[in-house]
């Protein structure tokens, strides 16, 4: 079989094989009519793979490693080995390689495994939505599920299923299927089975085939398969459909972000090296200095941060059925301000139901639906959504007092079906189909038990109540009938003439129960949502009015094809509903939007879709869409309820918050640090840390941040859409920078002035080696605690623009997290075990505790006044 | 035929002066906003105007039914007829000139009347060979005569053409049937 497999796949691409002799698609497939048995089908299953168009997903290595490409990372790894090389001290070598080593490990597996987990909570919730198929294995008809069907099986297809691969007919009996998932086309297609088929025709008009993608109509059917997974032709369209989607306004935000934080830090290194290497005349040492003042001035935990609130908020979506496919997809979720749907499935329950029947003047009439039964229950040909609608709707003892006669079947010409039956000794034929075309063969009309002559004034009378309920947003079909004698047993097409017009049947895809709720709470968090749809603009208006949507201006394709640019942008922001839209229009429309500077969401299910949901900047779909709206949605919906909609929204802007709060925090304290480190590399005579040192304090930093993602998020911070809002950020920078370095300073002054030369009874300049040697690890001890205390704990004061402890407080883990590192590097100064370290706690005394106390209340009650109006701004 | 009847009996045909179907619309909508039980300023030339435009409203053979439908209103239904010897053109599918014009007035409620009106109208053309009686007339008076001819003679034929007989079939019980149980009332 194996030297098959390529030719399987040429084959499958040009289709030609569904219309080549029955004999020659088994001789392809090396299959027989019996069917496969099951170790057959194991076997092809191992050659083949799966029956799915989905791409594999990459093994656990290759995404292990992709980690390691963040820039963050490759520049901690630089360092990293640059310290190892250039360290001559054996402890500070391996102390200061294990720090480095440990930020990487942190950054590095702690995101793998954050996203690992919430990828294997999603897999286990995908799970749970597998499709079957009816197979023929071991000479029965056994279900499997879709993945496991192999070429050369034979599935049983009836009505509703769908078609599992690419399929030559064996058997079929009026069999129609619907291909609107490749072709776009809604009208049914008829398949039969040909011996051969002349002529070439393409793979999905092919009479013999059955194309993955497509769903059964009606009738049944028995087919070989001949190509799965993504050698089918859908295999191959699905490739092309779910390419990887342009980078989000958030992705851009973070990259532009840590590319700015590397180059500024990229600038202060040199200066600090510069500055440095000048104050102390050591070049190697000034090296290792900047070496390490650079990992400090990163935000090395930005990766595992964003892993790690994005995987928690996917887990948390997951509770609620929702599979988040891109985890950046919840932050968007967050800041999306326009949400774009298609109506059916997604807001509609895409179920069609007879609402009303009613007589020529919009009366309720059970005559109308009870002729619309019997043509509903005799007919054996297509009986698509609107006659199940009408079976659904009562059930009528026809067996002891009808027989069904003839049947006159439905084609796309005539638009109309009729069957005749035999009822008390007449024959009475019953027609159902488009208006138009069933006024175009009535002679008369019915009003109540009274038939009278239609001429052309009536029928534009009779018409009104169509026009009525179209606009009502009713998808509408005439209902007539005639009598005929009971000796005219054979009927045709030229039978349906002189019918009396009986009335009207009006159907509807009523929306989901939930869809009015899901909307009033996206307008409640400043949403706005508008409708996308190919459908009419009448029945969008109808669905709208049924969720409680407020529509004002309603464009159509149409309309909108003839815009100009500028016109078509107004346009498209101000409508409510876009109706009768191409796919490429939907799209369109999503990036005017977005180049409009909103974040813009997008539902849809059908292959019409797609389009869009890729342009989105969160494309969400739904468990009943077609494989390949699921394949490019960034979430999709496994509840009917819509309300997770709402859930989502507030998830990703919780999310959002807290990702923004370490951002926050690394811009404002970072480039404080910056500053602090530049002035006391040209001030002091020493360096105010040692490299040790620093790593120390930010591997206590970046440990008190892990608890981020677990804080608590206000009520008010998630009531808008949060944006990536890069000057609020730099607002952070400009004034909470300068207001960290202004308390180094005030700590720098201290030691200088005050705690050292009473520790150690002089001055700088009045101090011996040995003297000075204290006066520099005093220093250090007392800057790496202020300095620790100082950065961990203004957290407290960004995340929330209440009063810090009191009208807000953290959630536990951030707030013991915070206290660790804290209480981690005053203990690691009067540690007896890590004296290698040079730290001195006990020699700061009373004065140096009593100021850091002073400090600390006086940084975060400024820094609180200063964050304050910025946090509620953003 | 009962309003078309009852037209003739107050008096409401008239020689139509105007040769537009603009003028003549002009002309019997003030006739029917003339009629007591019609409200003042009620729209009625607007109305037809804009029921003219959904379709033409000449019903073939010279006879054109132009009308207002007005909604909330209670009442009856009224019409008024015009008489034009020389024909106007009134744009009709069959391209012939129209005759007679009979515009009505139709609240919502009278839809039904209204329909069956103009099922009995166009009986009564296909029984009396069309307007071409008509058109022999001399007068207004004859005119009046041959249209009182019109509803004498759909009185006396039969109306409706048929009377239906609907099929009556029983709901199917929603469980198992008793056998000893009556079927349920049909739909």
């Amino acid at each position: 079989m194996s030297e098959k497999k390529p030719a399987i796949e040429e084959n499958a691409k040009t289709g030609q094989w569904l219309c080549g002799s029955e004999e020659a698609a088994f001789a392809a497939v090396q299959a027989r009519k019996e069917g496969l048995t099951s170790a057959e089908a194991a076997a092809r299953l191992e050659e083949f793979g799966p029956n799915s168009v989905s791409a594999p997903r990459p093994s656990a290595l290759v995404e292990l490693l992709r980690k390691f490409k963040e820039p963050l990372v490759v520049q901690l790894m630089v360092i990293c080995i640059l310290s190892f090389i250039f360290e001559d001290d054996e402890t500070k070598k391996i102390l200061s390689t294990s720090l480095v080593g440990g930020m990487v490990f942190f950054s590095v597996f702690l995101s793998y495994f954050q996203e690992s987990r919430s990828a294997q909570t999603i897999a286990k919730l995908q799970a749970m939505v597998k499709t079957t198929c009816d197979v023929i294995r071991d000479g029965v008809e056994v279900t499997v599920p879709i993945d496991q069907i192999v070429p050369g099986d034979i599935v049983v297809l009836a009505a509703g299923s769908i078609i599992p691969a690419d399929c030559r007919l064996l058997q079929a009996k009026d069999f129609f299927l619907s291909q609107s998932a490749l072709t776009g086309e809604s009208m049914p297609v008829e398949r039969v089975v040909m011996a051969t088929v002349p002529g070439a025709v393409s793979a999905q008009e092919c009479p013999n085939g059955c194309l993955m993608g497509a769903n059964v109509q009606s009738g049944s059917a028995r087919a070989l398969v001949l190509a799965t997974g993504r050698s089918t032709q859908f295999g191959a369209m699905s490739a092309r459909l779910v390419e990887r989607k342009d980078a989000t306004a958030f992705e851009r935000g973070t990259k532009s972000f840590v590319w700015m934080m590397i180059r500024m830090m990229l600038v202060m290194v040199t200066l600090t090296f510069g500055f440095s290497a000048w104050r102390t005349s050591n070049v190697k040492d000034a090296f290792l200095f900047a070496l390490t003042v650079a990992v400090g001035l990163t935000p090395e935990m930005l990766p595992m941060i964003l892993a790690a609130c994005l995987s928690k908020g996917a887990r948390s979506l997951a509770r609620l059925k929702v599979v988040m496919k891109r985890l950046d997809a919840i932050q968007n979720l967050g800041a999306m301000d326009i949400f774009c749907t298609d109506k059916t499935g997604t807001l509609t329950q895409d179920h069609i139901v007879l609402q009303r029947h009613v007589d020529v003047i919009g009366r309720d009439s059970e005559d109308v639906l009870r002729y619309a039964w019997m043509n509903a229950h005799y007919q054996t040909g297509l009986r698509n959504l609107l006659d199940r609608a009408i079976l659904s709707r009562t059930d009528l003892d026809v067996e002891r007092s009808c027989r069904k006669v003839d049947e006159i079947p439905f084609d796309f010409q005539r638009r109309r079906m009729s069957v005749v039956v035999d009822h008390e000794g007449d024959h009475l034929l019953i027609c159902k189909g488009a208006v138009e075309e069933i006024l175009a063969v009535c002679g008369q009309y019915q009003i109540d038990d009274e038939i009278h002559t239609m001429i052309p004034l009536i029928k534009d009378e009779v018409m009104e109540e169509y026009r009525a309920l179209s606009a009502q947003g009713f998808r509408v079909i005439a209902l007539a009938y005639r009598e005929f004698d009971r000796s005219k047993e054979v009927f045709g097409t030229a039978d349906e003439a002189n019918l009396v017009l009986l009335g009207y049947l009006a159907f509807f895809d009523p929306p989901k129960e939930t869809a009015a709720t899901a909307l009033a709470g996206l307008r409640e968090r400043g949403v706005r949502a508008k409708i996308l749809t190919g459908d009419n603009e009448l029945v969008s208006r109808k669905v709208c009015a049924d969720v409680g949507m407020p529509v004002g201006r309603v464009l159509t394709g149409a309309q909108l094809a003839a815009m100009d640019k500028a016109t078509f942008d107004a346009a498209v922001l101000a409508a409510d509903i876009m109706a009768r839209l191409t796919p490429a229009q939907k799209e369109q429309v999503i990036r005017s939007l977005k180049a409009q500077g909103h974040t813009v969401g997008f539902m849809g299910d059908g292959i019409n879709d797609v389009l869009a949901l890729k342009a989105a900047d969160v494309g969400i779909s739904v468990d009943t869409a077609v494989d390949v709206a699921k394949e490019s949605a960034d979430a999709v919906l496994l509840e009917k309820s819509l309300l997770v909609l709402v859930d989502g929204i507030d998830e990703g802007r919780r999310i959002f918050c807290n990702i923004e709060k370490y951002i926050r925090m690394g811009a404002s304290s970072n480039f404080g640090n910056m500053f602090s480190v530049l002035g006391a590399a040209l001030l002091l005579p020493f360096q105010p840390l040692t490299p040790v040192l620093i790593l120390l304090n930010n591997f206590a930093y970046d440990f008190s941040q892990t608890a981020i993602p677990f804080d608590r998020v206000e009520k008010d911070q998630i009531a808008k859409p949060r944006q990536w809002d890069i000057s609020s950020i730099r607002g952070f920078m400009i004034w909470l920078g300068p207001v960290s370095s202004l308390f180094d300073y005030l700590t720098f002054a201290l030691m200088w002035f005050v705690v050292c030369p009473a520790a150690l009874g002089g001055t700088w300049s009045t101090l011996d080696n040995a003297g000075q040697a204290k006066f520099i690890i005093l220093f250090q001890t007392g800057w790496f605690i202020e300095s620790i205390v100082t950065q961990t704990l203004v957290v407290h004061v960004i995340r929330s623009p209440k009063v810090p402890f009191i009208g807000s407080r953290a959630s536990w883990q951030l707030t013991m997290t915070t206290l660790a590192a804290v209480g981690f590097a005053i203990w690691l100064t009067f540690s007896p075990w890590i004296k290698g370290l040079g730290l001195n706690g006990a020699g700061l005394g009373p004065i140096y505790w009593s100021a850091l106390l002073l400090m600390t209340v006086a940084y975060v009650t400024i820094a609180h006044l200063i964050a304050r109006p910025r946090l509620r701004a953003a | 035929m009962r309003i078309l009847l009852e037209a003739l009996q107050a008096g409401r045909l008239f020689e139509l002066t105007e040769t537009s179907k603009k003028g003549a619309f002009e002309f019997l909508g003030r006739v029917l906003e003339a009629i007591p039980e019609i409200p003042d300023d009620s729209g009625v030339v607007e109305a037809m105007l804009a029921r003219e435009g959904l379709g033409n409203t000449a019903i073939a053979e010279g006879v054109a039914c132009p009308h207002a439908r007005v909604d909330g209103i209670t009442a009856d239904i009224y019409c008024a007829l015009g008489w034009s010897a020389a024909g106007l053109d009134y744009e009709a599918g069959d391209g012939k000139p129209v005759h007679l014009v009979i515009a009505y007035w139709i609240p919502d409620c009278q839809r039904v009347g209204f329909l069956k009106e103009m099922s009995g109208l166009a009986k009564a053309i296909t029984l009396t060979g069309g307007i071409e009686t008509l058109r022999k007339c001399d007068t207004l008076g004859e005119v009046r005569h041959g249209l009182l001819d019109w509803v004498s003679l759909v009185q006396s034929a039969e109306l409706p053409d048929v009377r239906a007989r609907m099929l009556r079939l029983t709901v199917k019980p929603p469980c198992e049937p008793d056998s000893t149980s009556e079927p349920r009332e049909g739909l």
